[in-house]
């Protein structure tokens, strides 16, 4: 589903990502963990196509298709999905309305007939229920005034509406009390399935207990250094990461 | 001043409309008249040497060739007016005076005539009959004597609307000012009007006003209005102003309101459409308790260019003012925001608060903001901000993550900046018309972004 092999990129003239690879096949989750700096969110970044990053080698493909050609938008409805580590506020954008023109110019790129406002609702109002995210939250501006927690909840429920192919989940628990980290990963889970993959991006092993991935691969310095299964987040957990930064790539 | 040439064009213009006149209307109103032509002769067009006239450049008036004419072009057809109509008002329904080339249609107004309180009439009917209330209130309060544009105005004083609200009146439905410019392009002359508002707020009464300028066709035109508005104590009065003329409309709108005790007057002003609009907003606050809001929206492009002069004067104590205005700026548009706020000796207790803020969506357009407190009392609270900046990167690319083309995130993000303004008006039908209008003129913009 997704290929990624050899990527080096920069942002703003420094490289971050030094030749990165990683396969994800439909239905993994895959954890990638790091200290800061590692280039955890330089990868979601690269992924996504946002601005200011630039790849200058290596390829990233999505399904086949080449994703280094494609706006965000295109890759977006492409069925690539960012859980963003900071959700952005936007005052005056109705989150409903913004919501339901994102799942129609999704909708409309894969051929299909654009929701009217009755089904878009009744689909907003099942999967909010996933998140347990308050209907006014839900309908309120983008964002706005929102607590860390429910901007997560925001967050998983667009992914929940918008159906992607792969998810990728940067930091998903961070800011979350052990309360709220349990109904997200319980949305998270449930969106669970043979068809759609997950990038985990995280800092700390604790995400993993909700949410248990197939692989766990550790960035060091834009490389992957190591991959495994789920028993390296433990030797992660005992050992800190300055035991993997010497070695060779994985 | 101006050159001798321009002057005399107008003056020459203002002596051919006296001869119409003679004779038809009563002599208060030609002394009225003849004392404002004496004076714009005196003052002269103001240039960019005037400190209040810096930004705004008004040759293209001055030196244009613009005729008075009352003569309407292609109004014979009743589906072109039904939809100017539509354009001007939307949903939005109650009595209405039609002012065509400032003079007023009576097979397109209603004025409401069953309404309870309310006294609607075209000002050409007020002068004739004299009427008491509008030969007190007149020419009053926008001043011929110091305001060029003012005394032009006055100068072709003749017809226009006159809103009376009878004290202790609550008007609920919108009552409507629609400005239909309609020039013809055979002629040589462009159309100049001179339209002209009176409104009269009873004490304790309680009305919205809608007013809604548009052009038929797209021939230049100059349009110069002069507007005089009176809130009784304790009256509640709502003004909005549209403003979507055609981009060879040149404008150039004198309001002045005065404010009895415990009134309160908002005012919105938005601005869409035009080449050059100056708008000369001066609100007193006349008696202790009164409050206003005067609120303004451009939403500008290409060589669009606004200019908002907005003077809130504290007279006497414990009054509250705020004025909000925003502008939107793309290609080379220009938006200019003066405000000033004067708090008179007596005038304790005053709370004053002003905001300007421009979002630019081009590297050439130009927003200048000139905020003046001219404060002569100590117990005050007088704040002002004025803020200028683009579209926010992070959010256009959460929107673009979600899949939404550029084009929409920037509509989006646009219209989100701009609808403050609009989401304070209360009705709801005009708020949907404005809404509207926004949306239309912002699409606009996305067309051209994916062409």
């Amino acid at each position: 589903m997704l290929e990624i092999k050899d990527v080096h990129a920069t942002v703003g003239g420094s490289e971050i990502l030094n030749g990165l690879s990683l396969t994800v096949n439909p239905g993994e989750v895959h954890a990638i963990m790091g200290p800061n700096g590692s280039g955890k969110s330089t990868l979601s970044n690269v992924i996504t196509g946002r601005d200011g990053y630039e790849v200058t080698q290596g390829s990233l493909s999505f399904e086949g298709k080449n994703l280094l050609e494609m706006p965000p938008e295109i890759r977006a409805r492409e069925g690539i999905f960012l859980s963003f580590q900071y959700p952005v506020e936007i005052p005056g954008v109705n989150n409903t309305y913004f919501l339901k023109a994102a799942l129609n110019a999704k909708r409309e790129h894969h051929g299909l007939e654009a929701l009217d406002a009755i089904d878009f609702l009744d689909l907003a109002k099942e999967k909010r229920e996933l998140v347990e995210l308050d209907e006014k939250l839900a309908n309120r501006n983008v964002n706005e005034g929102f607590s860390g927690g429910e901007k997560k909840r925001n967050e998983i429920f667009q992914m929940a509406v918008l159906e992607p192919k792969l998810a990728i989940l940067d930091e998903v628990d961070s800011g979350l009390d052990i309360d709220a980290l349990r109904v997200i990963a319980k949305g998270i889970n449930s969106l669970r399935s043979p068809e759609r993959s997950m990038i985990l991006i995280t800092h700390y092993q604790r995400l993993l207990d909700y949410i248990q991935p197939d692989f766990i691969h550790v960035l060091s310095e834009g490389r992957i250094v190591r991959s495994g299964g789920k028993e390296l987040a433990l030797e992660l957990e005992e050992k800190g990461y300055s035991w993997l930064e010497k070695e060779p790539a994985a | 001043m101006s050159t001798g040439n321009a002057m005399g064009h107008f003056l020459n213009e203002i002596e051919k409309f006296d001869d119409q006149q003679a004779g038809t209307q009563p002599a208060w109103v030609g002394t009225l008249r003849e004392f404002a032509a004496e004076r714009f002769d005196q003052l002269g067009f103001p240039s960019t040497k005037h400190e209040e006239w810096r930004w705004t450049n008004i040759s293209s008036v001055s030196q244009g060739h613009f005729a008075y004419s009352a003569q309407p072009a292609n109004l014979d057809e009743p589906e072109i007016l039904r939809s100017a109509l539509r354009s001007a008002l939307g949903e939005v329904s109650g009595p209405r005076v039609v002012l065509v080339n400032g003079s007023f249609s009576p097979a397109l107004s209603d004025l409401g005539a069953n309404i309870k309180g309310l006294r609607l009439l075209s000002l050409a009917e007020a002068l004739e009959e004299s009427d008491p209330r509008v030969e007190a209130h007149l020419c009053r309060y926008a001043n011929s004597n110091e305001l060029a544009f003012a005394a032009l105005n006055t100068a072709f004083l003749k017809d226009g609307a006159v809103i009376e609200i009878d004290e202790s009146a609550c008007i609920d439905a919108p009552i409507c000012i629609v400005s239909l410019i309609s020039a013809s392009k055979k002629s040589d002359l462009s159309l100049a009007s001179y339209p002209r508002l009176l409104i009269l707020a009873g004490s304790n009464s309680r009305a919205t006003v809608v007013e809604s300028t548009i052009n038929l066709g797209e021939a230049e035109s100059f349009l110069n209005t002069v507007s005089e508005v009176v809130v009784d104590e304790g009256a509640s009065l709502t003004h909005v102003r549209l403003q979507n003329t055609n981009r060879q409309n040149l404008q150039v709108s004198t309001l002045q309101a005065r404010l009895a005790e415990q009134s309160r007057y908002a005012l919105t002003t938005f601005s869409l459409g035009g080449a050059l609009t100056r708008n000369d907003l001066t609100v007193k606050l006349a008696g202790p308790e009164a409050s206003c809001e005067v609120n303004g929206l451009c939403l500008l492009q290409q060589k669009q260019h606004v200019d908002n002069n907005v003077i809130v004067d504290h007279a006497v104590p414990e009054c509250t003012s705020s004025q909000i205005f925003k502008a939107v700026l793309d290609d080379e548009s220009r938006s200019i925001f003066s405000g000033k706020v004067i708090v008179q000796p007596d005038a304790q207790k005053t709370f004053a608060e002003q905001s300007n803020r421009s979002l630019l969506l081009s590297d050439r357009a130009e927003s200048d903001s000139r905020p003046q407190l001219e404060i002569y009392a100590d117990d005050v609270k007088c704040s002002h901000g004025a803020t200028t900046g683009s579209l926010n990167e992070e959010a256009l690319f959460y929107l673009r993550s979600r899949g939404i083309s550029p084009e929409t995130a920037r509509v989006l993000l646009t219209e989100a900046f701009a609808r403050e303004i609009a989401d304070n008006i209360e009705l709801e039908s005009l708020r949907e018309h404005v809404l509207q209008l926004l949306r239309e003129k912002l699409g606009e913009d996305a067309v051209e972004a994916v062409a």
